[in-house]
């Protein structure tokens, strides 16, 4: 039997707004899977729940969402998708990019390669990221960061990614350093995937990536490729992602869902 | 001319093929027997009634009973490793109440409930390590105790060589069923080596672990064994490569399943960081991984090159026999604890 899968998201505000937009291009597209939204109002086309009050801080709310409310849904598999995403195309079986792993996050840039021009991510330097995860057991050669706009996890494994990613947290802070979710992703998903070279952006991208430099600024992509640039190097890796997290094109999502543009992009 | 008198040995615990303490002691009696007057006292009675141990211990002329049958008054040396009910019983305070030299063994890479306190309380002589790892993680907390390093004896008889002729590439892991010893991704670890025709097998695998990797679907390349299911020389026997990664909390502080693996010619790939690293002989006796690209490409190129992987077999059973299971140096080191 094919394993089943839903999309889902937590949104309020303007956010929400936002997610009429995804689930838009998304049915647009072809795709009718259910779309799971923890939401403040009503979302055409999804099934909505009501989301209450959320700490926004680091977008940890992910995490605790997906264990004390999504997990109870019945699917084999949930894709997290930020609110800010575009469904250019029908993205085919997005558990492709799985590879057996029970954690998929696409792992977008190598903090160790000697070329780096960014030396930190998120406040951390680079050489200290890399040691704080092997330290917890990360054993590969690269050690790599993540994108917390699109994950997939298999309900099964929910408890063991929170897990780590809390034991993680926990450690770091121990270390002075507070993350967000992406670090915490990052240190799971490197944890959980075998192989963790299978799961690069650069080996995922016909599924998605994340136009953090503003490719489509203020606007819609329209399936056509485009670059995508390494984080940390600043290489250009040309892509063509069925879905993309069009991070900065937040007034074009919200005017395509016919609202004003956010006050406080995040 | 002089009779050497033999060291009075009292053992305190039960020899086992499962776990890698109680597996030590049953080849450590093998080893010991005809150079010490041992007597084995088990946990529990219970344990006396079990026929395949008694006459194993009959077969070597060691003697077996309760510690409440033992004269009050004793001589010699009462060794246990890794009992946790050494401590938890107060089994060695009443060894010590008779009179008997304790030597502690822990075995793992940490101290066993009770065991510190023991320490502390003078009822602890000496204290024997597997290994410098280990000594290096144990040693400050048994402040002045003497210890030594013992190692790990393995009687090669009991893992005979065979030559593999598996009609499909069979590689595998024999471990106690221990959460912490298994890598949070161990099975699509396993997958991810990307060996076309292959079988998995793993021994000794049980509800916790089936509980832990539930996320994953066993199809039909894996076989999964209990504890026991297979006696442990058949299972190694039946692997071409013993592929071992390991849980990011534990560290290995010696490798017994390794090294009898090794015996019986499966080919052997490690994680790094472990005392492992002693036992193997990177690229002649198996492969010390680091990434897990280590890992895909040794068991690729084993895979592809039969002859490869025929040859380095006989080296890694050649190494195990002459190196790491030695039996005058062995029997040299322990008798060495007894002086």
């Amino acid at each position: 039997m094919k394993p089943r899968y839903c999309y889902w998201s937590v949104v309020d505000g303007e956010y929400a707004v936002m997610a009429q937009t995804v689930v838009d291009s998304a049915r647009r597209a072809g795709v009718f899977r259910h779309f799971h939204i923890w939401t403040d109002r009503p979302i055409n086309g999804a099934i909505c729940h009501e989301v209450g009050q959320v700490e926004k801080w680091g977008c940890l709310f992910k995490l605790t969402f997906l264990r004390d409310a999504v997990r109870r849904l019945n699917y084999d598999y949930f894709v997290w998708l930020d609110s800010d995403t575009y469904f250019v195309r029908h993205p085919g079986d997005v558990l492709r990019v799985l590879q057996g792993s029970p954690l998929h996050i696409a792992l977008e840039s190598d903090v160790c390669l000697p070329q780096n021009q960014r030396t930190d991510w998120w406040g951390c330097p680079n050489q200290q990221f890399a040691t704080l995860m092997r330290t917890k057991g990360v054993r590969s050669k690269a050690i790599f960061n993540v994108n917390g706009g699109l994950f997939i996890v298999h309900r099964d494994a929910v408890e063991t990614v929170f897990n780590l990613a809390y034991d993680f947290w926990q450690f770091c802070r121990g270390q002075n350093l507070t993350f967000n979710d992406e670090p915490l992703l990052a240190y799971a998903m490197q944890m959980l995937c075998g192989n963790p070279y299978v799961h690069t952006v650069r080996k995922t991208a016909d599924l998605w990536a994340s136009d953090w430099t503003g490719c489509f600024r203020d606007q819609l992509p329209d399936g056509q490729p485009w670059w995508f640039v390494d984080y940390f190097t600043g290489e250009n890796v040309p892509v063509n992602p069925a879905v993309v997290h069009v991070m900065r094109s937040k007034t074009a999502l919200l005017k395509a869902a016919g609202a004003a543009a956010p006050t406080s992009p995040s | 001319m002089q009779t050497q008198v033999k060291p009075r040995l009292f053992i305190f615990g039960w020899p086992s093929f499962v776990g890698g303490a109680d597996t030590k002691l049953a080849h450590l009696l093998v080893l010991l027997h005809e150079h010490c007057e041992i007597t084995v006292i088990p946990n529990e009675n219970r344990h006396l009634r079990n026929k395949t141990w008694t006459r194993f211990l009959d077969n070597l002329s060691i003697k077996y009973g309760p510690l409440d049958q033992l004269p009050t008054k004793l001589s010699g040396f009462a060794l246990s490793m890794s009992n946790q009910c050494f401590f938890s019983h107060r089994i060695a305070h009443r060894a010590k109440e008779r009179g008997l030299t304790l030597i502690w063994s822990s075995e793992m890479m940490w101290h066993h409930q009770g065991e510190l306190e023991a320490v502390q309380e003078g009822l602890i002589d000496r204290v024997l390590y597997t290994s410098e790892l280990q000594k290096k993680v144990l040693s400050p907390a048994y402040g002045n105790l003497p210890g030594m390093i013992t190692g790990n004896y393995i009687d090669p008889s009991f893992f005979p060589f065979k030559i593999r002729q598996n009609e499909m590439f069979t590689i595998g892991r024999l471990s106690r069923a221990d959460l912490v010893k298994y890598p949070e991704d161990f099975p699509v670890f396993y997958e991810c080596l990307e060996l076309p025709e292959v079988r998995f097998r793993v021994m000794a695998w049980d509800e916790k672990l089936r509980q832990k990797y539930r996320w994953h679907r066993f199809d039909e390349r894996w076989d999964m064994l209990k504890a026991e299911q297979e006696p442990a020389v058949e299972f190694l026997q039946s692997l071409d490569l013993f592929v071992y990664p390991l849980g990011h909390n534990f560290t290995e502080s010696w490798g017994r399943s390794t090294v009898e693996a090794m015996l019986t010619g499966a080919v052997p790939l490690v994680p790094s960081g472990h005392h492992l690293e002693n036992l193997i002989v990177d690229g002649e006796t198996g492969f010390i991984c680091g990434d897990f690209l280590d890992y895909q490409r040794r068991a690729q190129e084993l895979f592809y090159d039969r002859a490869l992987c025929n040859s380095m077999a006989h080296r890694c059973r050649k190494h195990a026999v002459s190196k790491l299971c030695n039996r005058e140096e062995h029997l040299k080191t322990w008798l060495g604890v007894f002086q």
